[in-house]
């Protein structure tokens, strides 16, 4: 067996003549913002593995912009990684032949383009992906080249600080950094020095100030004046029939005005209940404005954060004992360990669809679009990795044996018919024709039936996790699904059957009468109450301010 | 982004305000272009006069300074967007207009037309079309307009075959439209190889900002893509929900609508709330200029 007779530091070498091309534009680890596209230009071969940091919240909005102005005739057919592909640049570097190739894992406001480009040939998909996975693969098989990242500041000597808005970036640079890739960083600002150190200056490359601040979204805040009375119905259904009945103590709440408005009752008829201090005292959550009640009435014992959110900076650092802040007083979010966290260490998810099957299936993909993962599905699963158990992860449990072992609930909120007035249950997913069209190796489904335990409807809650046959689960679902064509299905003796067997409850069989379900049960009316329940902490982007 | 109607938006005397348009038009075409209710019942002078509207307010805009990213026509809209865009000229354009129109007009006198479903999708209206359709009275689904206002052409009968059915499947509306040709089926199918015909002798530019085509939602700036849509844009359905999402995706926040009316602006609310649309026949052209000004300089 002859030793490979190579040198072993070729990736090094490469970066190292490419860093020391650019060296008479460097001071320090810092080059003018006029340079940036030429030494983008100089740092990226064609056909390299780049990462651009397209966060959920936070976007590299500068060297997007710039990356679209180098020649394609020196940078081309880039493999682009990206989490979120959430602005037009994003997917214009692709009609411009800068990049050629794409792996993402979300990707909601440019779905159509995304969808017909693929079907073009503009862009090769590599493959869609949670962010888990995505972050996973770029340790393992798509390794970065050059990595284009955003921080808020910088000081001298090139450490960067990302506060409330730390996101994917600490993950994406480790990827490079250690593994020979080149870091690039646009910052916002430049200072004598940072509120704390959150990537030391040793991990950095090149930092670029930024001619504007990063683009920042405001995706969590929810105006409580939209929450509707069928809301507030499934949100009491939700916490006296799973959260109360499951005992629930950790836990992930999707976006959207349904899980708002369990935040909202959390307070009011959580605590008529008697529950406070009994569930929902751990959180996977971005910073949501509309948990401010729960806060401030003792129900919330902590929250980790995958990302910040507009405005809830002052009111998160005026909270350590329940936020991740550090001793400067802003917060650390993180995505990479806040989606382990909901992967493994929360007892429920619980989210909404746009389609689901009538095994309980269900997809936000619809027809001619591709919006991709994001978290939810490493959320929305039941990881059978986990070993330690908690009350609710054992209560999923129906027949307890030897080495039988607990379950995660997972738990999909929807009305039976959806914004566009079309059912909600499907007996085929639209996704199952976006694969085709679009060439997938598989049906691009959220969270898969059998990983669902709870289907929560304005009609009432199947448990699916009792049910004992693919039979038995579509009744269950059926039983709740109103005036739909699945619901039409239902037959009264057996909704009566799984009544008696506690698979499907409806609002009175759980003592709720529908008429209790009114808006002034929310601990919040709008968004001016949430300010005075934060003490005047939280600032609401001007958007959302009504009154002013 | 500036979009230009299509027919269904004409009214009397829409050409009054824009003497110098119909004095230019009727020496390209050898006759006055015509504006009275009458007139306005065929398609002939209802493409004629949209044509000239719509590319007349977007040379004022223009002129005041005011240039799109992107442009967009539905049907004979197309025609006055790539004037805008600069592909083609208006002389050239109005030529090509002219002859769709007399075309479509020579083709289909009478029994034909289109309506519109509302509350179905494309896919249940698809189904519809299937079970209505015959050889004697044909209908087909055409031009997709919002994710639930799907338009059908075809034969009158065949069209409220459908409406019948469409009915029974819970859509809430289903009308004729005030347009008496099947524009955006099969059945325009003579029509291409005339309008290619005439553009192999037509110089054309590549667009100065992205113009989206008709019959496949893209965005282009490919003068061959762009003549392409002209010359088959009838045969094919209008992806306007398409043309729109894509645009606004692609970066377009600010979306005016060409005179007359203010159909295209109604979608766009549908579809996207919260972007921005006004409608010139509404605001007026001063209206108009002052609110474009004023959300450019908040963007800055």
């Amino acid at each position: 067996m002859n030793k490979e007779l190579r040198s072993w530091s070729q990736k090094r070498d490469r970066k190292q003549s490419k860093l020391s091309g650019i060296e008479p534009r460097m001071k320090g680890k810092f080059i003018d913002t006029s340079d940036i596209v030429s030494v983008l230009e100089a740092l990226i071969e064609p056909g390299a593995r780049v990462v651009l940091e397209g966060d959920n919240q936070k976007q590299a909005s500068f060297l997007s912009q710039k990356l679209l102005e180098v020649a394609p005739s020196k940078v081309h057919d880039l493999h682009m990684i990206m989490s979120s592909i959430s602005r037009p640049e994003h997917l214009d570097i692709f009609e411009h032949g800068i990049a050629g190739k794409l792996d993402f894992s979300y990707c909601g406001s440019q779905s159509l383009r995304v969808a017909q480009m693929i079907e073009d040939g503009t862009l090769k998909l590599g493959d869609i992906h949670t962010y888990l996975e995505l972050f996973g693969r770029l340790f393992i098989d798509l390794i970065p080249d050059v990595v284009l990242v955003a921080a808020d500041k910088a000081d001298a000597e090139g450490n960067l600080y990302t506060g409330n808005n730390t996101e994917e970036t600490p993950t994406i640079i480790e990827a490079a950094a250690f593994k020979d890739g080149i870091v690039i960083v646009q910052v916002n600002e430049i200072v004598e020095e940072l509120p704390r150190t959150d990537i030391p200056s040793s991990w950095v490359d090149v930092i670029v100030k930024a001619d504007k601040p990063y683009v920042l979204e405001a995706l969590f805040t929810r105006d409580p004046r939209h929450i509707t009375e069928l809301q507030v119905l499934m949100g009491m259904m939700a916490i006296k029939g799973i959260y109360g009945r499951h005992g629930v103590q950790s836990l992930n709440h999707g976006i959207g005005y349904n899980t708002a408005a369990i935040e909202l009752l959390l307070p009011t008829y959580g605590g008529q209940l008697g529950l406070k201090g009994k569930l929902a005292r751990h959180w996977a959550l971005n910073p949501h404005p509309t948990l401010i009640p729960a806060i401030e009435t003792g129900w919330v014992d902590s929250v980790h954060s995958f990302g910040g959110e507009v405005g809830m900076e002052r009111y998160i650092a005026a909270r350590p004992d329940v936020f991740f802040v550090g001793k400067d007083g802003s917060m650390r979010s993180n995505r990479a360990m806040c989606q382990v966290a909901g992967q493994f260490a929360v007892d429920m998810f619980i989210g909404s669809t746009l389609q689901m099957d009538y095994a309980g299936n269900s997809s936000t993909v619809t027809a001619g679009r591709l919006s991709g993962f994001g978290g939810a599905p490493n959320m929305g699963h039941d990881p059978r990795g986990r070993r330690h158990a908690s009350d609710a992860w054992l209560a999923m449990n129906e027949h307890p044996s030897e080495l039988s072992k607990g379950r995660k609930l997972v738990v999909q909120m929807v009305e039976t018919y959806g914004a566009n007035k079309k059912p909600v249950f499907v007996e085929k997913l639209d996704a199952v024709k976006v694969k085709d069209a679009s060439g997938l190796a598989i049906t691009p489904v959220m969270i898969y039936g059998d990983d669902v335990t709870h289907v929560l409807t304005e009609e009432g809650i199947a448990y699916l996790y009792k049910t004992d046959s693919p039979a038995e689960r579509k009744q269950a679902l059926a039983a709740i699904a109103g005036v739909t064509p699945l619901g039409l299905e239902s037959r009264e003796h057996e909704v009566s059957d799984l009544r008696d067997r506690g698979i499907v409850a409806y609002p009175e069989d759980l003592g709720i009468q529908r008429r209790q379900a009114k808006r002034s049960l929310l601990a919040a009316q709008s968004i001016s109450d949430l300010v005075t329940w934060s003490d005047g902490l939280y600032d609401p982007p001007a958007k959302f301010r009504s009154w002013s | 982004m500036f979009t230009f109607p299509g027919q269904g938006s004409q009214t009397p005397n829409m050409l009054q305000d824009i003497p110098a348009y119909v004095e230019k038009a009727t020496e390209v075409i050898g006759v006055m272009p015509r504006d009275d209710e009458l007139s306005l019942s065929s398609t002939l002078w209802t493409q004629i006069a949209l044509f000239l509207k719509g590319t007349a307010a977007a040379d004022e805009l223009m002129k005041q300074g005011m240039t799109p990213h992107f442009v967009a026509g539905h049907s004979i809209g197309a025609y006055s967007a790539a004037v805008t865009a600069g592909v083609i000229s208006f002389e050239d354009a109005l030529r090509m207009v002219w002859r769709r129109a007399e075309w479509m007009d020579r083709a289909y006198p009478a029994g034909y037309g289109m309506g519109i479903i509302i509350g179905l999708t494309k896919e249940e209206v698809e189904r519809i079309v299937a079970h209505s359709y015959s050889d004697e009275s044909p209908v087909y689904r055409s031009n997709v307009n919002g994710e639930l206002q799907i338009a059908l052409s075809g034969s009158v009968e065949g069209i409220s075959r459908a409406f019948e059915l469409s009915k029974q499947r819970g859509a809430s509306k289903a009308i004729h439209l005030k347009v008496p040709v099947p524009s955006h089926s099969p059945l325009m199918e003579g029509l291409t190889s005339e309008l290619f015909g005439m553009l192999e002798s037509i110089p054309l530019q590549d667009a100065k900002m992205t113009y989206l085509l008709n019959h496949t939602g893209r965005p282009t700036r490919s003068k061959q893509k762009i003549a392409e849509d002209l010359a088959v844009n009838a045969v094919y359905p209008v992806c306007w929900h398409d043309m729109t999402t894509v645009s606004a995706e692609s970066g377009a926040d600010c979306f005016v609508e060409m005179p007359p009316g203010h159909t295209l602006t109604g979608l766009l609310k549908q579809a996207h709330p919260c972007l921005r649309g006004i409608a010139v026949d509404e605001t007026g052209m001063e209206g108009a200029l002052y609110l474009i000004r004023k959300w450019e300089a908040q963007a800055e």
